[in-house]
């Protein structure tokens, strides 16, 4: 509800939150955005945040819009309103919006939208899979049906599942390579170089004009990091996110600036909480001991050369669970991991096997290995090929995994990706009446009381020992200081509008 | 010579069949996790179920290169599952600047070359051992290593050109020189060793026949005899040198776009083989095939024309 | 390949290593490739830690006393991964090399001697491996089987096995048509053993240079699959670790300067090698040092006691042409030496004079014909006495005007017809070109001269051999084609090295007969030589002859055939089968077969 007053109450400001500058100062400025990755279907249903965001957000606008800091406004969709039951959303749109080829945007087009990107195979489609249905009410109102209270659904809206596509466009051979929308910019086919370079120049019929920093934008795809590092220092591009940190002393000796946000978790899963593979990892102890084991310093030395922070939960800084004072729940201490073990009766230790690929980074295996050592426990390695890896940690073929994954900036997205019992990263689909129960608090309400129970699961989670994090990972964005940037909390870069000239 | 082609043709027609299969099989063989990975640690066990059946991925072996195929025949390649475009059009975009980047370095690779190798072999000598050991340099150094040193000089250091990225020629030919030409500096020295090396030794091997002297005895000067003749039979394997660097040069491009971020055939197979992208990577096994077959063909004829002796049966 | 033998020593005679040794390339690449693989093989000895052990307390750190070359990000002694390295990556090459090479060799070896089936298979087989796109092959296998260092190298063996394939099919096939290989055949050896004994044999050189490049490749590529993130990174590989240095490039430019350097000489090394076992192993490319007055006295000389034996020739008449006195021909060898392959020897040859030079083959009498023409092949040089002709000192003659001489004043026709015919060019246009350049005549006019000349020669249709190529005539044809070069700017002398040798027999009546008739037309001086006293007895007023390196008799040829006097003369004319002789008789089995 908290989110729905801040919107009724902008309900009349068109363009709330939105510091721009005027169209005539921003027309001849031009900013090269570095990414790490190429679209592979630029239409609206496969639109993704993080990496390609950015891309995305030139040609499409999304029916709501999020804010850094969180807070969602109002975008083409001038409200957002629930049923009681939550299981009815209405959306009232703006008036007047055109596509860039001339089609007006109504709630027939929000319809074709929604459902195609529920049906499509894009990566997000199943953030949709709530929708029931979604239906036209006169041609500014639309009326969505869900199947189940899915409290990420309006942050979703936020991002590509709100993304309007021009609908005669949609499913068409033509829009995979090149993107129809309403959004401030429109691709300029003739000077892009699929695959290199995307060129976009500001959409003449845009209704948010102000919010606009840039008059061109010119998006050069750069997937090796040493590449992307003389690209900052050659000047090509104004901004990229870095995939490797070694450069940066070198880079800040440039003059170029870095943005810093604890994206990921680096850490080890401990699947077979429940025994099933018939591992000592079924005793509480044992996964505390190996919590007690880890030097999560020396880890984050040698993985990401200090980049990040040590912790011991998996919620992230910008997430409503996130307690502080769990980041050191677990101190490192051997003798203290040892009276574990010899508690939990494997004083002599044990043998577990773990599944390791090279691709992934090639000094954390050794670590892992050297740290369960010292305890007793024999990490015995599969080794696997990368494009397996997946397959062989979510059967589940091992009692335990090494990994680093994204938190979702939508707290109830995070859970459904890591927590829940038929979640994607719970391979073993554990759970407890505990866990079951807050869970399910947090599904059906919002506000403190929502916060209260993120807050005791995250506690919850961390004392059962469920994972042994490392650390929460740095993800570091560099840019000239030519541009002033704001970076999107859970996102991998800055969203298009926070970039401006400083 | 027309019977000649279309029995070449005809066997290269055979040859890209078996290569293609070869290809489908060994790609088909891993192809229970490529859902997966192109969807990503999000996907749910639903969403890669309908990844499958959308793609033909959970039919048999025969039954998926059948599709394939059938619609290969009639030049329709189909849309890859991870890049935004057809893959004929990819291809062809993506071909046009590999060649302009591999015809580029190899013209001037041969060039001087051609000058050095020549220079190596009739001198001999210090000039000889110094042609020698800067081609041995061309051939230990890595070309990522020349790739890098040359974006340090000429792009971080001084501006002059273009540390990534690329412009096609006919888009802005300004850009297209600043994007072009370390890239093709790269590639041009590292095959600068090889081709000079045997230049020489063709060469070598030329002036050790017989009537080379019988020409001299004829009151020909050394030189007459040395540019009309040990030359012109040094050409035909000469070319051979030049079209085998051809075919090298196309696997050993992909590191150079991968370092310039160039959008070439090379940096595309990289990206399709590892996402295991089976349309893209069969629009490339094919093209691939296609230009191996076309290039061999080429030199042959080429030789024939040099050769007298070889007859094209 | 040239058919006239540079008196070098056999491979047999001399120590290969000594030769690799004492070339300073070849010393270089030896003890570069001899210290990897020493690192290789005792790589736990040589260590001073474990390449796997971490330090964390010593990450990342520059090079000192305790860590010859740093440590990388987990605190492992560089210097230790680099020496566990070499192991991997010379193994990993090794692999490869071995794998291309057996599949390669084997299958080209079959093909290009049995031919049929296997040629047709083999060729369809490297022809589907040379245009499958290598990168696709490896990952398709990586996904399937792993990421292993030594299944990827394996596989890039297969892919590589057409490099070696073709290389021995085309040479196999070439010695396969070789004379020696019928007759061992007629002689009744086996297929195994023609193979291993003599196709083997100069098969061996080419598959030594191809695998020394090879083996640099397959290092290169290792590292590029590294580069691109499909290495097999638990095992320490020059390629993973020159990767890992690339990647940090920004942060320890030094930690990449060790493999790169390391994989520099490696590669360079293991070509070096290669070519230069290539050389030596086919004696091409002598590297010779400009004489020096010094080297000259130091050289080695053989002597014979016994003066040569002149004949007094009082019919002699006409004037002297070419005198050859007390001429020395020596070839440098490896160590500044020369070996002395004519020396004392005194010949003079008259205007019009048809004079025979007897010898065994290795006499050195076609030495003596090319220092007549001033082409020595390299390596020799004239080490004393002197050669005039009309006056001219050829000793000490400048290159350009030498080049005047020949063609117009002395010309030559060789031993081997074909192989003395550029195959790219057509006869007429090989028999114009030096009759416009030396003669100065135009385009029609020096045609119609060739026409004529080949007419001359006894060419059936001049015509039609003027536009042939080289390979589209016989052999006995090729021969009057190059007589009627050398006649074509009337020179004063020709010198014919064996002219008929390599023809049929009846061939060789017939060029006989055309060298007469054109030595009577024109009144040309004909140096002949040959080892046949048949030919001399033919064609020639004088003979010499020559045993060892010297001329030791010389005379009228009437008086030679009567009365020789030095014991190798009478020993050559007595081997002569006389033909009123009695006849041999019928064979005798030897008792007890």
């Amino acid at each position: 509800m908290k989110k729905l007053l801040a919107m009724s109450a902008a309900l009349a400001i068109a363009a709330t939150g939105f510091v721009g500058v005027s169209s005539a100062q921003a027309a001849g400025t031009t900013l090269t955005y570095g990414v790490i990755a190429d679209v592979t279907n630029w239409e609206a249903s496969h639109g993704e945040h993080g990496n390609r965001a950015p891309l995305y957000q030139a040609a499409y606008d999304e029916l709501l819009y999020q804010q850094p800091n969180g807070t969602i406004v109002p975008n083409l969709a001038l409200s957002a309103t629930y049923n009681k039951a939550q299981t009815v959303l209405t959306l009232q749109l703006r008036k007047g919006v055109k596509f860039s080829n001339g089609e007006a945007f109504t709630s027939a087009a929000v319809v074709k939208n929604l459902l195609a990107y529920k049906n499509g195979d894009g990566v997000g489609a199943s953030l949709a899979s709530s929708v029931k249905s979604v239906k036209a009410k006169g041609p500014l109102t639309v009326v969505i049906t869900l199947s189940d209270v899915d409290p990420a659904f309006v942050q979703n809206l936020t991002g590509p599942m709100g993304m309007q596509q021009a609908p005669k466009t949609i499913g068409t051979a033509a829009a995979k390579s090149t993107p129809v929308g309403a959004g401030p910019y429109v691709m300029d086919t003739a000077n892009s170089v699929p695959g290199s370079s995307y060129v976009f120049k500001s959409n003449p019929t845009y209704w948010n004009k102000k919010a606009r920093h840039y008059g061109t934008v010119i998006f050069k795809v750069i997937t090796d990091n040493t590449a992307a590092v003389n690209a900052l220092k050659s000047g090509q591009v104004d901004c990229i996110n870095l995939m490797d940190f070694s450069s940066i002393p070198s880079l800040t000796a440039a003059g170029i600036k870095i943005e810093t946000q604890q994206l990921d978790w680096s850490g080890i899963t401990l699947v077979d909480k429940a025994g099933r593979m018939g591992s000592p990892l079924k005793d509480v102890r044992i996964r505390q001991a190996i919590n007690y084991a880890l030097d999560r310093n020396a880890l984050l030395q040698i993985r990401a050369n200090g980049n990040g922070v040590p912790t011991s939960q998996v919620f992230a800084s910008y997430s409503k669970g996130y307690d502080k004072s769990l980041n050191n729940y677990y101190p490192y201490d051997l003798a203290k991991a040892k009276q574990l073990m010899k508690d939990a009766g494997y004083e002599k230790g044990f043998t577990v096997s773990m599944p390791m690929v090279s691709a992934l980074g090639a000094t954390i295996w050794t670590a892992i290995k050297d740290q369960l050592g010292a305890i007793g426990i024999t990490v015995d390695y599969s080794d696997v090929p990368f494009n397996n890896y997946f397959t062989s940690i979510l059967t589940p073929k091992f009692p335990l995994y090494w990994m680093q994954l994204e938190r979702n900036s939508n707290d109830w997205a995070f859970l459904k990706f890591l927590l829940v019992r038929d979640a994607i990263w719970n391979p073993s689909g554990y759970g407890t009446a505990q866990s079951d129960a807050l869970i399910n608090t947090i599904q059906h309400s919002s506000g403190a009381v929502q916060v209260k129970a993120l807050k005791a699961l995250n506690k919850y989670v961390v004392q059962q020992a469920w994972f042994a994090p490392f650390f929460a990972s740095d993800m570091k964005f560099a840019h000239k200081s030519s541009v002033k940037v704001k970076l999107q909390g859970g996102n991998a870069v800055p969203y298009l509008f926070n970039i401006s000239p400083a | 010579m027309l019977k000649f082609i279309a029995r070449r043709l005809g066997t290269g027609a055979v040859l890209l069949f078996a290569v293609c299969t070869l290809a489908y099989f060994l790609l088909y063989l891993g192809s229970n996790t490529i859902a997966r990975s192109i969807l990503g640690v999000q996907a749910t066990k639903a969403d890669i179920a309908r990844f499958n059946h959308m793609h033909g991925l959970d039919k048999s072996f025969l039954e998926s290169y059948w599709g394939w195929f059938t619609h290969a025949v009639r030049f329709d390649f189909g849309s890859p599952w991870t890049f935004a475009q057809p893959v004929t059009e990819i291809v062809r975009m993506r071909l046009g600047t590999t060649l302009i980047l591999v015809t580029s370095s190899l013209t001037i690779a041969a060039i001087v070359s051609v000058i050095l190798g020549v220079t190596a072999a009739l001198r001999g000598g210090w000039i000889d051992r110094i042609v020698q050991f800067l081609g041995l340099l061309g051939f230990a150094i890595p070309n990522f290593l020349v790739a890098f040193a040359l974006v340090i000089v000429f792009a971080v250091q001084h501006k002059v050109f273009n540390a990534v990225g690329w412009t096609p020629p006919g888009t802005d030919f300004g850009e297209f020189v600043k994007s072009a030409a370390l890239p093709i500096g790269a590639l041009a020295f590292t095959s600068l060793a090889s081709i000079t090396q045997q230049i020489r030794g063709a060469v070598r091997d030329s002036l050790q026949n017989d009537y080379v002297r019988t020409l001299r005895t004829r009151g020909l000067s050394y030189n007459r005899v040395v540019f009309k003749h040990v030359l012109r039979n040094a050409a035909g394997p000469a070319l051979s040198i030049l079209g085998l660097q051809f075919v090298g040069m196309l696997g050993g491009i992909v590191i150079i776009e991968q370092i310039f971020a160039i959008p070439g055939l090379g940096s595309f197979g990289v990206l399709a083989t590892s996402q295991k992208d089976i349309p893209a990577v069969m629009g490339l096994v094919t093209v691939t095939a296609i230009i191996v077959i076309v290039v061999n063909l080429v030199i042959d004829l080429l030789s024939a024309a040099l050769n007298p002796k070889v007859r094209l049966a | 390949m040239s058919t006239i033998e540079t008196p070098r020593l056999a491979l047999r005679d001399r120590n290969l290593a000594l030769k690799l040794l004492t070339n300073p390339l070849g010393a270089f690449s030896t003890f570069m490739v001899t210290l990897f693989t020493f690192a290789a093989v005792f790589a736990n000895q040589l260590a001073p830690y474990d390449p796997t052990k971490s330090d964390y307390t010593l990450m990342r750190a520059t090079p000192s006393w305790q860590h010859l070359m740093g440590t990388d990000d987990l605190g492992r002694d560089i210097f230790s991964r680099m020496i566990f390295g070499a192991r991997f990556t010379l193994t990993g090459a090794l692999l490869a090399v071995s794998i291309a090479a057996v599949i390669g060799c084997t299958l080209g070896l079959l093909a290009g001697y049995f031919g049929g089936f296997l040629d047709t298979f083999g060729n369809w087989f490297s022809n589907i491996l040379q245009a499958l796109p290598g990168l696709i092959v490896l990952l398709a296998a990586a996904s399937v089987l792993g990421n292993g260092l030594y299944l990827a190298m394996g596989i890039f063996g297969v892919l590589l096995a057409p490099a070696f394939y073709r290389l021995v099919y085309v040479t196999v096939r070439a010695v396969r048509n070789e004379l020696y290989v019928d007759a061992a055949r007629v002689s009744g050896l086996g297929d195994f053993k023609i193979i291993t004994r003599h196709v083997l044999g100069v098969v061996r050189a080419p598959i030594i240079i191809q695998a020394g490049i090879i083996a640099s490749i397959a290092i290169a590529i290792q590292a590029g699959l590294q580069f691109l993130g499909f290495g097999d990174v638990e095992s320490i590989s020059w390629g993973a670790l020159l990767m890992d240095g690339y990647s940090k490039i920004w942060e320890q430019p030094i930690r990449l300067v060790w493999p790169a350097v390391g994989l520099a000489l490696l590669m360079v090394s293991l070509v070096l090698f290669a070519t230069i076992l290539r050389d030596e192993l086919e004696r091409v490319g002598a590297r010779v040092r400009k004489s020096t007055k010094k080297s000259l006295d130091e050289h080695v000389k053989e002597r014979e006691l016994a003066p040569a034996i002149v004949h007094p020739e009082p019919d002699r008449h006409g004037e002297e042409l070419v005198k050859i006195s007390k001429l020395e021909i020596g070839y440098l060898q490896v160590g500044g030496k020369y070996k002395v392959v004519v020396h004392d020897s005194n010949l003079s040859i008259n205007k019009g004079e048809v004079v025979g030079l007897v010898g065994e083959s290795g006499s050195g009498k076609t030495q003596t014909a090319l220092a007549l023409l001033g082409l020595l092949p390299a390596g020799g040089t004239i080490l004393d006495g002197s050669i005039t002709f009309d006056g001219i000192e050829l000793k000490t003659l400048a290159s350009k005007e030498y080049d005047k001489l020949r063609g117009a004043r002395i010309s030559y026709i060789p031993q081997e017809p074909m192989s003395n015919l550029d195959p790219s060019f057509t006869i007429g246009s090989q028999l114009v070109e030096p009759m416009r350049m030396v003669l100065g005549l135009g385009k029609e006019e020096a045609r119609a001269r060739a026409i004529d000349l080949l007419d001359k020669v006894g060419l059936p249709d001049p015509e039609k051999t003027y536009s042939s190529y080289p390979h589209e005539v016989s052999g006995g044809q090729a021969q009057r084609v190059l007589i009627a070069g050398a006649l074509s700017c009337d020179p004063d002398l020709i010198i014919a090295d064996e002219p008929t040798t390599a023809l049929d027999v009846t061939i060789q009546a017939e060029i006989l007969d055309v060298l007469r008739e054109m030595q009577k037309a024109t009144g040309v001086a004909i140096l002949l030589v040959t080892h046949n006293f048949g030919v001399v007895a033919d064609l020639c007023d004088r003979v010499a002859v020559m045993q060892y390196g010297r001329i030791v008799e010389s005379g009228a040829i009437i008086d030679i055939f009567d009365h020789p006097q030095h014991p190798y003369t009478q020993e050559l004319l007595g081997s002569i089968l006389d033909e009123n002789g009695p006849a041999r008789g019928a064979y005798v089995a030897p008792a007890g077969k």
